[in-house]
């Protein structure tokens, strides 16, 4: 029996004081984004709303931007999945961990690099000048710019969101219709179509969807790679112009996108049947034969692309004499130890209250009926809404009831919770989703409360996922650039600002150390995600 | 039970952590100022300069004042401008730094600022400062047209502000976009000078001619000195930067506009101001001044190669006698009440 706010029949209802806590916290998730909607058709009035002809760039770049990086991450991360746990790769085990390493690359450093690397008489360039292999203008390495790049550079960094589930999929799922198809004799590119990939379709496309969102929202490279989408343009309108509204006008149309991709993924993710295998077993591996090197290769380009090249780059910065503008951007070593090390703590602390309130809503998210489902619904308002428009949202908001919150850190550690509080409730959402219905049951049972069942029967059962959510919160937080740039106080940077500030001039190997640090901080959350996903069967 | 008293255990370390994190970022953010000289103290400062231009001169403030922490923030000019406002009631600021005048002027009808003019300024000519002093312009620069010298030759290149809406520069000019300072500075002069139509048109000109508008002025000098576009629109001190660089320095400009008829070369300035009610009042007197001792001025006029404000200042190596260039007359007070309008106009013809 169902009721509007919950199940009455199997005590699996979540004590009241969970109710309170997800609703104080829906109205932190939505209120923000509500009043930035509010505000901005307000503006539509006073404020020039641009000019067709760029809206159309705008809606077309940041539509093909989601779509390519989607498109392109997908092929790489199902064929890395593919090759990884279906054929017999030598290294498998190592490859495993080197296909999730990605994710300590943040998207905007490995654009800096590669802008470094490949823009017209960049490194690359003028190496092969010097080897007279080429003049300069031979190669066309303006065609980096604009999409094409763009879109390379994210898919590269966000392949991990595809390889991740996919990877999961194979390892946990039925070999039986593999099997069967085989033996009846079926071509492998058959059986690729008609078995293997509708299976993993749901694991895909979520991932893709993952990474749709993230292009959507991502800022620093179409900044560097000078592709006007909606996030530069809202960016460029926050810092333009002292009045806020125009800002808020421009991000309407991707609020109103960011929601539709919502409602598909919803969809989406209804899909996946979960494959119950009471006799699972290790798949029979295929054996590559000749094609074994050209795997590997294959393999070793995509690493080389997304790490080798980079933290190559980087490194090699860090130790090389900078010029005298590029010295001048630098801070010394020592504050960016401190810096970092203070920005670790703070990642941390606001990580952990953002997990500890994800909770809340998480539990109503499935347990709570269609009120708690809604309830649940508006803390997920902040979902993959870019950081440039939560920023916005928070500023806009303190300034109009809170005005002793501006200057410190409160804003910023607003943001951060609106920004990464959906993930974490899918985190945990996927967690508590694991624990069979009737252990709570039993708890209830023997008669204790619901707070009691939650804290000794379903929070210690959800803690790995609770771990699991921890690292991917800090690592994102870790990574934001554009809600840190707008809303830290004087005297606060981050990593991320101080690889920003030099970048965003051109003097990229003033960013190669403190991009150094970022990454170095990243791997600790991946490792952890790493050793999650390994263990997962 | 004892899985109960673990948990117990777990949870308060947990919580005792953030309790302590957090205290450490109160105190962090809630460091109580010093008001005695010698005495350590912050000074705060909203810079809408590139952190490489401004950083030489606050290294010199710091090697000279230990004691005085500077915290600078850096953004753009509107940016910090509108947080300067929204801070009013409790100012974090103590130093605003732009890159145009037009910004301070607007800023000052809303008193945010100090009304007493910084020592040192006295010899300033009266169209490069406030006259109540609320902002006294630090450097002086011109808007000129670099052009990569591999790509264009003397000869050929645009000796106009106008003549780059001419089809045979498509897609080689790369110039500011509507955020940048001195080009909402530029834009607002035009609008004075020739009206606000003819300014429409140019910039109509300039998207129909492809071109490309940059957030960072630094960048623009490296994709002119790249060869990745022929003509850039920047502050004169860029190409002369660019052509300091060990690469890509095949860099030339020409201060356009000269002719008779013609508009003259823009100017812009990089300015400063004392935000009222700001916590630290005097770190920032210090600071403030400290940006017209001559031998500062000088140091913006070597490293940076900007034009000082102090006339006593000898002019820079490298750089032009301004003496010799027609100079657009523009009533400044006039064009900050049109820069709003400048940026709107930018916008609506499409420039991001």
């Amino acid at each position: 029996m169902t009721t509007w706010y919950g199940r009455q029949d199997g005590g699996r209802r979540p004590p009241h004081i969970i109710w309170v806590i997800a609703i104080v916290v829906a109205l932190l998730g939505a209120i923000p984004t509500g009043y930035t909607i509010v505000r901005a058709l307000e503006a539509s009035g006073s404020t020039p709303f641009p000019p067709w002809p760029l809206l159309w760039t705008l809606i077309t770049n940041t539509v093909l931007l989601a779509l390519l990086s989607a498109l392109l991450s997908g092929i790489i991360g199902t064929c890395q999945a593919l090759l990884i746990e279906r054929m017999a790769l030598s290294g498998a085990g190592a490859w495993r961990i080197v296909a999730v390493l990605p994710l300590v690359m943040p998207p905007y450093v490995l654009g800096i690099c590669t802008l470094a690397l490949l823009r017209p008489r960049g490194i690359v360039e003028r190496w092969l000048v010097e080897q007279q292999w080429v003049a300069y203008g031979d190669i066309p390495f303006n065609a980096l710019f604009g999409l094409g790049g763009s879109s390379c550079i994210l898919a590269l960094c966000l392949s991990p969101y595809v390889y991740l589930p996919v990877s999961a999929v194979l390892r946990q799922g039925s070999h039986h219709l593999r099997e069967i198809a085989q033996l009846s004799g079926a071509h492998w590119f058959h059986r690729l179509r008609h078995v293997t990939l509708p299976l993993l379709a749901p694991a895909v496309g979520g991932g893709m969807l993952l990474v749709m969102l993230y292009a959507l929202a991502d800022f620093g490279v179409p900044s560097l790679l000078r592709l006007p989408t909606f996030s530069t343009a809202i960016y460029g309108r926050f810092t333009g112009q002292v009045d806020r509204a125009g800002a808020a006008l421009l991000s309407l149309p991707l609020i109103i996108a960011t929601l539709g991709l919502l409602v598909l993924e919803e969809r989406l993710v209804g899909r996946g049947g979960a494959q119950i295998n009471r006799s699972w077993r290790p798949v029979i591996q295929q054996t590559l034969g000749r094609w074994q090197i050209v795997a590997q290769l294959s393999l070793a380009a995509v690493t080389s692309c997304a790490l080798v090249a980079p933290i190559g780059t980087l490194l090699y910065w860090s130790s090389s004499v900078p010029s005298p503008a590029e010295r001048a951007s630098q801070i010394p070593f020592a504050d960016l130890i401190g810096t970092g090390t203070y920005n670790i703590v703070f990642v941390a602390l606001i990580a952990t209250i953002t997990t500890m309130l994800a909770v809340a809503p998480a539990l109503l998210l499935r347990r709570g009926g269609v009120f708690g489902g809604i309830v649940a619904r508006l803390s997920q308002a902040g979902y993959a809404l870019p950081g440039v428009v939560v920023a916005l949202s928070i500023i806009l908001v303190t300034n109009q009831g809170i005005p002793w919150m501006i200057g410190g850190l409160l804003p910023l550690s607003f943001a951060y919770i609106i920004r990464f509080l959906p993930q974490a409730m899918q985190s945990l959402d996927a967690a508590f989703e694991q624990i069979a219905p009737t252990l709570e049951e039993v708890g209830r049972s023997l008669g204790h409360s619901a707070l009691q069942v939650l804290r000794y029967v379903v929070l210690p059962l959800a803690t790995p996922g609770l771990r699991a959510s921890w690292a991917l919160l800090f690592l994102g937080m870790l990574k934001e650039l554009p809600a840190t740039l707008l809303l830290r106080p004087a005297g606060f940077d981050t990593l991320a600002v101080r690889i920003w500030m030099p970048a965003s001039d051109g003097l990229y190997t003033a960013a190669a150390t403190p991009a150094l640090l970022l990454i170095a901080c990243a791997c600790l959350p991946v490792a952890f995600v790493l050793r999650n996903h390994q263990t997962s069967k | 039970m004892f899985f109960h008293q673990r948990r117990m255990r777990v949870t308060s370390l947990v919580l005792l952590w953030c309790l302590v994190s957090l205290t450490a970022c109160v105190a962090h953010s809630w460091r109580t100022p010093a008001m005695t000289a010698g005495v350590p103290q912050d000074v705060v400062i909203y810079s809408g300069r590139t952190e490489a231009l401004i950083m030489p001169v606050i290294q010199a403030f710091r090697n000279e004042y230990p004691h005085i922490n500077v915290i600078l923030k850096s953004g753009k000019n509107n940016e910090l401008a509108a947080a300067i406002l929204e801070e009013r009631a409790q100012p974090q600021a103590d130093i605003f730094l732009s890159t145009d005048m037009l910004t301070h002027i607007n800023l000052s009808a809303d008193d945010v600022f100090v009304a007493e003019p910084i020592a040192g300024t006295e010899h300033i000519p009266a169209h490069l400062k406030d006259a109540a002093g609320r902002w006294t312009s630090v450097t002086s620069r011109a808007r000129v047209i670099m052009y990569n010298t591999s790509l264009v030759s003397a000869t050929d290149a645009p000796t106009s502000m106008f003549d780059l809406t001419h089809p045979r520069w498509y897609g080689k000019v790369a110039i500011a976009d509507s955020s940048n300072g001195p080009m909402q500075a530029q834009v607002a002069s035009m609008i004075a000078l020739v009206g606000e139509a003819a300014t429409r048109t140019w910039l109509d000109g300039l998207v129909a001619n492809n071109a490309t508008f940059f957030a960072s002025a630094t960048d623009l000098r490296k994709a002119v000195g790249s060869g990745e576009f022929a003509i850039g629109v920047a502050n004169h001190y860029h190409y002369l930067l660019q052509q300091q660089e060990t690469t890509n320095n095949t860099v030339a400009a020409i201060y356009p506009d000269q002719a008779d008829g013609q508009i003259g070369v823009m100017m812009n300035t990089s300015t400063v101001a004392r935000i009222a009610g700001a916590p630290h009042p005097d770190a920032a007197r210090i600071f403030a001044e400290y940006l017209f001792r001559p031998d500062i001025q000088m140091l913006f006029a070597t490293v940076n190669m900007e034009f000082a404000v102090i006339p006593e200042v000898a002019r820079a190596p490298h750089s032009v006698d301004l003496r010799t260039l027609r100079i657009a007359a523009v009533d400044m007070q006039q064009a900050a009440t049109g820069a709003p309008q400048a940026v709107k106009l930018m916008q609506s013809v499409g420039i991001p």
